[in-house]
């Protein structure tokens, strides 16, 4: 079959990008990646873009496909024009175009630096054998593990959109391989950390990550399970950001707002750093609509509702009001 | 200019574990990573099955000596047995650093790392990651290449190797993003260039394996050994080519012909090790039933058949294979069987070294500076094929080991003098004529045509008429790459047709030098096969081969050189060459 192919071109980092489409023969089984190739080596090779393994593990293929980051050697050609006549292919977004469909990742892979993404036994007793780690204590971390580190979960990122300082999905699912990790020493250093601004409270809970990692590693998962370690920290007792969160908990738990809304009650629990950051999120979350470059999680299959989200802001925030907070 | 103690070039396993040592062992030294892809992109992200190594977690009676053994035989007796002997016994403590590193391995019920059984080794001694197991090693070694701050140039496309006065003193580089040439100088240089997969029309290997580590080597003036052995996985996926892992057939997959029969019973040299054969006579086999009209419907491929071992089996022990299928043929392998053919795999062959890592020379001597480890270098650990779950294994052992040679080296070793103009202006020459091709051959069809010569005459089955052939195409096509190729893009950020035209020499260099070695040798062993000469000829060729161009480069020349037979001192019996038979 004959498919349209729109593609996003930038000739260097400061040109004006602009759409070119490509007529491509190809079938529904062919990947994306299959189309772009066919398209380099056959129409235009000045067509840029990365790819290596064509095997869904390098990590090198993502990019925007009908407005949403994918794998392009994992996606077939069939599952992408579904409800479409044409592809749509765009670089990832948060991130800065080199030429075409190629983007600079320096800033990934510094925000990956961030988190010390390594296992560190530098503290213990080095066994001439290996450390044990039971089939259980691995398994747990197999699902941040399986990150190939492609990007596509940054370029949707809510809040690497607006938050210069997050690190990122992807750090974060890092962070929570290695802090997990049964033969790490710095667990204490770890949490505290992560604890901080740029750290796992600078999630908006979103979702898109979770929607869009191509390996199921679901880094909001890992993120709330950082944050669910966080919590449990007795030692932390003092720190007046954990004593906010708390408060916050029981409050919730009072005004009984578990009933009206369980997205609500993870929000809050979950993404409130303290009362200020919370409300904070609300002229961040009405920033990101009035950009307009936003994709907004109900863009995705399946999706979070929308008037979920804003019914659930203004709840937030008329309760804050109420409570004379703000 | 950019000046470095050491310059590795590569970022896979073998790069990234050379860079590792090197920082631990040395962190005065000022150390640089070159690499045309990101580290983690590498091609050994992709390796799937695992690594070898005599933990005897599992098996307890297992010994180095027997991973040897097995090596050795496997390798068809080409294998240098003193590297062998480095090899296995070095392994249980490399795989210990990884896993001290961080790296995931799959576990046994007490905590210990698993071990599963793998073609051609004979107890079970394959470590893996569930069937990730490249990625779960690279990822741990990248993560420490950002600990230390390794210096990477990322995204670097190295375009020669300076040779000169006998030695390696540098090498000329293009960064990808800027069109920006540098020499890069250092005391002592590391190829850790991987495999040349793409030569071949059908490869389990990613768009980057194009041998270039392979063609600057050569380029130089310098010998590659052994280059006419070419590993072809049987099982890669059809009509793809990605690779169905071995592990598949170690967990117990059947292969099955259009008459449903389990044929490597039916071949004396595959009767009792069924599926678990070793690559080369599996792939023969396969290719054998297709010609003989079993292929399934009489087409190119046959069936690889895991129904039996049951849906948990099959999620919990080979999910990446159950999804290849499913995301490239919309087949799943717990409900039907995965068409498959022999796939290319790996490159036995390669710049010749040391156990130490050190590049040898037309005359046998260490090239001061020069160093290979991983898949370009033949050290040789895999003589004339590869067993599975060795070449990870490589790639770690000698890896380190460079790293720990490189590191003690170039402590007493001055900065080579060297005049950079001439080569930065030899380098903006290549690329401006490169891009001022304005002929009327697009670079995938030559491409193409090339792959198509090399696995048409040069394949699992070659003899000297085909062979003869494929040197006359290759050339013809050269010709044409010179004449008549077109670019489309002229610029110099990001050019990826400029890439591929640098690629696309290397595909040349490297595709004669496999002809021009699998022509002199009159013989088959291993993954070699003549089809004229059907026999192993010890007596004429129990040797490596070396081929190399011409003092005046026009031509290519090829000579041989002896074969290491040291553990036949330790163990006469089964080191002395024999019938290989499994
Ligand atoms: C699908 C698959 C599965 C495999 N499974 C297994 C397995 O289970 N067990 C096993 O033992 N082996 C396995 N292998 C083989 C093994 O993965 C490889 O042999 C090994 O990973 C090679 O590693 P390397 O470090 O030598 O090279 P690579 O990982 O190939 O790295 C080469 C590096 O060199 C760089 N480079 C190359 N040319 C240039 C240039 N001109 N300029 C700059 N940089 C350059 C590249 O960017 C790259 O970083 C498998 C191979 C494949 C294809
Ligand atoms: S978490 Fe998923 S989407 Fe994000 S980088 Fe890793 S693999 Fe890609
Ligand atoms: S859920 Fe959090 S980390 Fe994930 S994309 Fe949204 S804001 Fe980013
Ligand atoms: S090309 Fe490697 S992940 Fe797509």
């Amino acid at each position: 079959m004959k498919v349209s192919v729109r593609i996003r071109r930038q000739a260097s980092r400061e040109s004006k990008p602009d759409y070119q489409t490509y007529s491509v023969e190809c079938s529904e089984g062919n990947t994306i990646l299959d189309v772009l190739n066919k398209i380099q080596w056959e129409q235009d090779g000045s067509l840029a873009y990365r790819r290596n393994c064509r095997n869904a593990i390098c990590g090198s293929c993502a990019m925007r496909v009908n407005g949403r980051a994918v794998l392009t050697c994992q996606n077939l050609v069939g599952e992408e024009l579904e409800d479409q006549t044409e592809l749509l292919i765009q670089p990832l977004g948060n991130l800065p175009v080199i030429k075409d469909l190629v983007v600079d990742m320096t800033k990934f892979w510094n925000n990956l630096k961030k988190v010390d993404p390594y296992v560190s036994t530098a503290s213990r007793q080095i066994p001439e054998k290996e450390f044990l780690q039971l089939p259980e204590q691995r398994e747990k971390l197999q699902s941040a593990a399986n990150c190939i580190l492609c990007g596509a979960c940054y370029s949707e990122c809510n809040s690497a959109a607006v938050n210069d300082d997050f690190v990122g999905p992807h750090a974060l699912a890092k962070a929570y391989r290695v802090m997990a990790d049964n033969r790490d020493d710095r667990t204490k250093e770890r949490i505290e950390q992560y604890n901080q601004s740029g750290g796992v409270w600078d999630c908006t809970r979103c979702f898109n990550c979770n929607e869009v990692c191509p390996v199921g590693v679901e880094p909001l998962d890992r993120i709330s399970q950082i944050k669910q370690t966080i919590l449990q920290q007795e030692k932390m007792e003092d720190s007046t950001a954990l004593r906010h969160r708390r408060t916050m908990v029981e409050l919730v738990k009072e005004d009984g707002w578990i009933d009206e809304s369980k997205f609500g009650l993870k929000v809050v629990t979950d993404s409130g750093r303290d009362l200020k950051g919370l409300v904070s999120l609300i002229p961040l979350g009405t920033r990101m609509v009035v950009k307009g470059k936003m994709p907004w999680p109900w863009k995705f299959k399946p999706s979070a509702g929308k008037l979920e989200i804003k019914a659930l802001i203004n709840a937030v925030s008329q309760h804050l009001k109420d409570q004379g907070k703000i | 200019m950019f000046d470095h103690d050491v310059l590795i070039v590569g970022g896979g396993l073998a790069g990234s574990r050379a860079a590792v040592a090197i920082v631990q062992n040395e962190p005065g030294l000022k150390v640089g990573l070159i690499s045309k892809v990101h580290p983690i992109r590498s091609h050994s992200v992709a390796a799937q099955g695992g690594m070898a190594a005599t933990l005897k977690n599992v098996d307890t009676e297992d010994s180095w000596l027997a991973h040897a053994f097995d090596t050795v035989k496997g390798s068809d007796y080409l294998a240098d047995q003193n590297a062998v002997e480095v090899l296995t016994r070095s392994a249980p403590d490399v795989i210990i650093d990884l896993e001290h590193l961080g790296v995931l391995f799959s576990r046994l019920e007490d905590g210990r790392i698993a071990q599963r059984p793998f073609g051609g080794h004979s107890y079970r001694r394959t470590c893996y990651a569930a069937d990730k197991t490249g990625h779960a090693i690279l990822h741990e070694l990248v993560s420490n290449l950002f600990r230390y701050g390794t210096k990477v140039y990322l995204e670097w496309y190295v375009l020669q190797l300076i040779h000169e006065e006998g030695e390696v003193k540098g090498v000329v580089a293009y960064c990808i993003e800027t069109g920006e040439i540098e020499v890069i100088r250092a005391k002592a240089v590391l190829f850790a260039t991987g495999g040349y997969g793409r030569v071949y029309n059908t490869t389990s290997n990613d768009f980057a394996s194009t041998g270039d580590g392979l063609c600057l080597t050569a380029t130089a003036g310098l010998p590659l050994q052994d280059m006419e052995f070419v590993q072809f996985h049987p099982t890669g996926l059809y009509p793809v080519g990605v690779l169905i892992s071995e592990a598949v057939r170690g967990e117990g997959a059947y292969l099955i012909n259009d008459q449903g029969e389990r044929f490597m019973a039916n071949y004396s040299d595959s009767h009792n090790k069924m599926e678990l054969s070793p690559r080369d006579i599996t792939s023969r086999h396969i290719v054998q039933e297709v010609r003989a009209g079993r292929g399934i419907k009489r087409g190119p491929f046959v069936h690889l058949d895991v129904r039996h071992l049951g849906r948990e089996k099959i999620i919990s022990r080979i999910p990446f294979a159950r999804e290849e299928g499913m995301r490239l043929l919309g087949i799943d392998c717990i409900d039907a069987p995965l068409p498959v053919r022999p796939t290319v795999h790996y490159s036995m062959g390669g710049i010749p070294t040391t156990v130490d890592c050190e590049v040898l020379g037309v005359d046998r001597k260490p090239i001061p500076g020069f160093f290979a480890a991983g898949e370009c270098a033949c050290v040789s650990v895999h003589g004339a094929n590869r067993l599975g779950s060795n070449s990870l294994l490589e790639c770690v052992v000698f890896g380190k080991r460079a790293g720990e040679k490189i590191g003690a080296y170039v402590q007493d070793r001055p900065m080579p003098t060297l005049e950079e103009r001439p080569y930065v202006q030899e380098a903006e020459k290549l690329i401006k004529s490169l891009l001022n091709k304005k002929g009327t051959a697009r670079i995938h069809d030559i491409r193409t045509a090339l792959q198509d010569a090399m696995t048409e005459h040069c394949g699992i089955f070659r003899d000297q008429q085909s062979i003869q052939k494929g040197l006359q195409e290759v050339q013809k096509l050269k010709e044409r790459y010179e004449k008549d190729l077109n670019l489309d893009d002229r610029g110099t950020i990001f050019n990826m047709e400029l890439m591929a035209a640098l690629e696309l020499r290397s595909l040349f260099t490297v595709g004669e030098m496999i002809l021009a070695s699998a022509l002199q040798r009159r013989e088959s062993r291993g993954a070699h096969y003549r089809s004229d000469y059907q026999q192993r000829d010890d007596a004429q060729f129990l040797k490596h081969s070396l081929v190399y161009l011409s003092q005046d480069k026009t031509g290519i020349e090829t000579n041989t050189c002896a074969v290491d037979l040291s553990l036949q001192t330790v163990d006469p019996e089964r080191f002395m060459p024999q019938e290989r038979k499994y």
